[in-house]
């Protein structure tokens, strides 16, 4: 029977061996000066893969230009962008903090950026712990702590502007006057009470009534909730759902006869995709979602700067791609958040992270989508961004044209809060 | 209840009792529970769509297509892949790790992006004053036609004698004249050839993409237990039970019907485990 | 000393070398991400050896993931909420799993066979449920946040959070733990009893072996270990959630025991969970979205090859290397 230790062990010294020598070779000598590196983890595997896909061409594209350009002014010198991706399917927690340290200890960079994954609470640690600064959307914040994460910046405020969002929305339909909220949720039916005050605010400023209603995870035979909503009076529905929900619950509602637009609180992929969900054209009319272009925005002022680089990017895209225009999450994710890190490491003149950090925390930030503070001190401990324009689209026969916007300026402010997750 | 609840709780035990019924098969072949099965539902989902989407086929001769298609690759499957390896454990593994090479190579040709069916019957039709999806209404039909022929196959045809002969007692089937390997093809593909159909029903109310065999799968094995394990006509029983759940439970509950499924299983497990239908091991 | 007493000890020999190559490896191997991976690897160790118990007990539990979650949990609100210090947490969250095993075991190992298996599976599948559902306690999706440093001895507080070295010792010494525990259960003659009610159950009650007291030890045992796994990964990760929990994790339990060897009890499950980890990871790090085809192609093909797991070569490998030297030499003496 020890025989067997002697040839497993071996065995496994052999294999560690062999792993030991082909990863060797990738413990790096110090970067080169002038290299800005930053990393971002996303999807690039897996059904959410279409998130992944479609931003990556776009953030390459703006690193590219910046670097024609000589590179990004820190101080007094310039540095060239350099980007790594790693894949975070979106359902894989152990797979995103995997993708983080091998873009922290393989790759060095000095920020993860356009993180929209649910494994905030796994990635944060390995990012604080190497002081590399972590941007990401506030969808899955909820173990966030400033004083434990003190490299963390939420640079997309998901769930506080689906408020506004909405309301963008609603005020393009004034015949309709009952909202149905609708998203996963786990089993709390508390959350109904939370709410309440909330739907008053809404419903005292914008004269909309509100309706909530809930789906288990993974559902997607959305017939039971359909007809629920149908028989509560929902006009228009806003899900928080992913691409699939919503084409889904496009499809079925349109099988079952009901027209109602739907508002998504991302932004709505190409029509070609969302038109293979929802079934046909037809059904896929009125799905509304994100739509901050930077040319298109009407309410929200873009500095010409950040404007200028915008209509390069999208030229360089349409060169590139056929004509195609480049996806609108990328610019409400991807390449915002790259600039919000760019501009924190520009305004602090370096790219040490305790100086960028102090940067972005309180002063003025100005990016693709607006110029607004970075704040939340009362209610997150900061930093988190607010001021984002909150325009939407809806698709009418093949295209997603701009249809409102409602800009989200104070996350102190008092309907901003959605979920709950404020504690104030 | 209001009706669409109702046309949609059968349209969902539709879909479990084809699953359900395929996985019966196959086990009654394989000896060991095929954990890949679920991939033929979207072998399935594929097959229609690039025959009815693309190509333009008629639908009907599209789901039959797609069924014999999907039957074919499964026997292959079978033949190829499974019966090299004599131990169940390693065979049960081998279906665990076709699950991946199914989706990763349905990913490289097709790609991960979703698609679409449309619907063979569009719009909605009015029974009795009320509004109903065609398309529910029309999956419903096909579906029973689907069970009720496969009911009299096995029931009152010669092959179907055979298959069962076969399958409860393989030596003497021999003895018998039966050609039993023969039959352990057919009755594969059938198995396959079913879920296949399964997926090709569903997929003008859904989506296809490489990852849609997970959900079916599970619903199947839910399925058999709750009837019991080797017989068709239990796989009916749970493939009912469930799609009741499923559609009329959460339409009054909710999110709590996922766990009631579990739940119920669970219970049957423990009180009645072969199920409401099945034979008493002992 | 002579030459027979040498070669006798040569196996422990060895197998202490070994484990000092694991010691001093991470001291000199810098690679981080690499230590990672290990230390990721070494709670599928655990996973993998709670799986195999139950497996040599006879029967297949598809709903580890169960127990791992229920040991996260527990470990979770214990560190946090009730401010255990990390022994405390892990010992607590293993408790906890046995006892839920032990409640489950007694109920559900009378099924035997292919029921107990479709209801463990089942199990795992409620544990995400219950997770995601049970607000009050697993904060749903949100999970439960933990930032306790591992140890604090007097004023020194070893803070985890700034570097995983210390992880990496310690669950080499819960796999050395555990490995020797089951090694020795297994030489035991508890594990001759275990095994044989295992592959003659009904001759062995028979003779008067009690099947279901075996099942039920081992199942526990098993959940022990699995539990402190748990725990341990969700100091870790510093999160626990419910994606760290699906229904795939079980099954990947059963495919590390199968390539590393389902009739070792420890070698096995061992060598498979680091090969199955550490590629698996590599892969997707490198593949993307190929991985899976590839993952899948390659389980299949060692499994033709191999259907006995990886620990076959320790019987092939002698012979392999005795045929070598038979060329070159002249007769059976030829090997040196």
């Amino acid at each position: 029977m020890k025989r067997q230790f002697v040839y497993i062990a071996l065995v496994v010294v052999l294999v560690l061996s062999i792993i030991a020598s082909c990863a060797a070779p990738a413990a790096k000598a110090p970067a080169p000066p002038k290299i800005l590196k930053i990393g971002c983890v996303m999807p690039f595997s897996g059904s959410a893969s279409l998130w992944g896909e479609s931003i990556r061409p776009v953030m390459e594209i703006y690193r590219d230009l910046i670097n024609t350009d000589g590179g990004w002014q820190v101080g007094d010198d310039k540095y060239i962008i350099e980007l790594y991706f790693a894949d975070g399917p979106i359902f894989s927690i152990s797979a995103d903090a995997a993708a983080a340290r091998s873009l922290i200890y393989d790759k060095q960079v000095s920020a993860i950026v356009s993180y929209f994954g649910i494994g905030y609470s796994a990635v944060a640690p390995i990012c604080n712990a190497e002081k590399v600064i972590l941007n990401t959307s506030t969808i899955s914040m909820g173990t966030y702590n400033s004083s434990r994460e003190p490299y963390s910046v939420f640079g997309f405020p998901a769930v506080e502007m689906s408020i506004n969002q909405a309301m963008a929305v609603m005020q393009s339909f004034p015949q309709y006057k009952t909202i149905c909220w609708t998203s996963t949720k786990s089993g709390n039916v508390e959350v109904e009470k939370t709410f309440s005050p909330t739907d008053v605010a809404i419903e005292k400023k914008y004269g909309v009534k509100s309706i909530r209603l809930y789906y288990p995870e993974g559902t997607t035979n959305f017939t039971p909730y359909l007809t629920k909503m149908a028989e509560l009076g929902a006009e228009v529905l806003f899900s928080f759902g992913t691409p699939l929900e919503i084409g889904l619950m496009a499809r079925q509602r349109y099988q079952m006869g009901y027209k109602w637009p739907i508002a998504a609180n991302g932004a709505i992929l190409d029509t070609k995709i969302v038109k293979g969900l929802a079934g046909s054209e037809e059904a896929m009319q009125n799905i509304c979602g994100d739509f901050c272009y930077p040319w298109l925005l009407k309410k929200v002022t873009v500095s010409p700067r950040y404007l200028d680089m915008a209509n390069r990017i999208r030229e360089a895209y349409k060169q590139k791609y056929e004509g195609k225009e480049p996806y609108a999450g990328a610019f409400g994710v991807g390449v915002v958040s790259m600039g919000q890190y760019l501009e924190g490491v520009r305004m602090a003149g370096s790219t040490d992270p305790d100086q960028v950090m102090k940067a972005l925390r309180g002063g003025p930030v100005e990016t693709f989508v607006g110029k607004y503070t970075l704040s939340g001190n009362e209610t997150y401990g900061s930093p988190v961004v607010f001021g984002f324009p909150c325009a939407m689209s809806i698709i009418k026969g093949n295209e997603s044209v701009y249809l409102n916007e409602e800009p989200l300026w104070d996350v102190d402010h008092p309907l901003a809060d959605v979920t709950g997750l404020i504690k104030k | 209840m209001p009706p669409a609840i109702f046309i949609d709780s059968l349209v969902l035990s539709s879909m479990y009792i084809l699953m359900a019924s395929g996985l019966v098969l196959v086990f009654s072949i394989m000896g060991i529970l095929n954990f890949a099965h679920g991939q033929f539902y979207m072998l399935g989902a594929y097959a229609i769509f690039y025959l009815f989407q693309q190509a333009g086929i008629n639908f009907f001769v599209s789901l039959v297509l797609s069924a014999a298609i999907v039957g074919f690759v499964g026997i292959l499957v079978e033949r190829y892949i499974m019966r090299p390896i004599g131990q169940p454990v390693q065979a049960v593994v081998i279906t665990i790790a076709l699950i991946s090479v199914f989706e990763g190579l349905i990913t490289l040709i097709a790609g991960p992006a979703p698609r679409s069916v449309t619907s063979a019957f569009a719009g909605t039709v009015i029974i009795a004053g009320v509004s109903l999806s065609s398309e529910r209404l029309a999956t419903v039909i096909i579906a029973v036609l689907l069970i009720a022929a496969l009911y009299l196959f096995i029931q009152r045809t010669r092959l179907g004698l055979a298959m069962r002969a076969a399958a409860q007692q393989p030596v003497a089937a021999g003895l018998f004249g039966i050609q039993v390997a023969r039959v352990s093809t057919l009755v594969m593909g059938i198995g396959c050839g079913l879920a296949a159909l399964a997926g090709a029903i569903m997929a003008p109310m859904f989506y296809v993409d490489p990852w849609i065999g997970g959900q079916p799968l599970v619903m199947a094995l839910l399925a058999i237990v709750i009837g019991g394990m080797g017989s068709l006509g239990g796989a009916v029983v749970g493939g009912v039970v469930l799609g009741m759940i499923g559609s009329i439970v959460a339409y009054y509950i909710g999110f709590w019907s996922q766990l009631i499924s579990f739940g119920i299983v669970i219970v049957i497990l423990l009180f009645r485990p072969q199920g409401l239908f099945g034979q008493s091991e002992k | 000393m002579d030459k027979a007493k040498i070669k006798a000890k040569l196996p422990l020999i060895l197998l202490l070398a070994f484990i000092a190559f694991t010691i001093i490896f991470p001291l000199v191997v810098k690679d981080r991400f690499l230590i990672s991976i290990l230390i990721e690897a070494g709670v599928m160790c655990l996973f993998a050896l709670g799986f195999a118990a139950v497996f040599r007990s006879g029967q297949f539990s598809l709903g580890q993931a169960a127990f791992l979650a229920v040991g996260g949990y527990t470990g979770a609100l214990l560190a946090s909420k009730a401010g255990l210090p990390f022994w405390l947490s892990l010992l607590g969250a293993g408790l906890s799993s046995a006892i839920v095993a032990f409640l489950l075991g007694i109920v559900i190992l009378r099924m035997g066979g292919l029921y107990f298996s479709i209801a463990t599976l089942a199990l795992g599948e409620i544990a995400v449920i219950i997770a995601k559902n049970w607000d009050s306690v697993t904060s749903g999706m949100t999970g439960i946040a933990v930032n306790a440093p591992l140890v604090e001895i007097g004023d020194i507080s070893i803070n985890f959070a700034t570097t995983k070295l210390p992880y990496y010792y310690i669950i080499l010494l819960l796999v050395i733990l555990a490995a020797l525990m089951f090694w020795r259960i297994d030489r035991s003659r508890l594990g001759t009893v275990v095994r044989s009610a295992a592959v003659a159950p009904v001759m062995s009650e028979h003779v008067g072996i009690h099947l279901m007291k075996y099942r039920v030890i081992m199942f526990t045992l098993a959940a022990f270990v699995t539990g402190i796994a748990g725990a341990f990964y969700v100091y870790y990760l510093s999160w626990v959630g419910p994606p760290l929990f699906s229904g795939a994790q079980s099954t990947v339990a059963l495919i590390m025991c199968v390539i590393g060897g389902l009739w070792s009890a420890v070698a096995g499950p061992i060598i498979g969970a680091i090969i199955v980890s550490y590629f698996g990871t590599m892969m997707q790090i490198h593949l993307e979205g190929l991985r899976p085809l590839v993952f899948g192609v390659l389980v299949i093909v060692l499994i033709w090859f191999m259907p006995n797991g990886l620990v076959e070569l320790q019987y092939r490998f002698p012979a392999w290397v005795k045929s070598l030297f038979k060329r070159k030499g002249k007769g059976p003496d030829a090997a040196a």
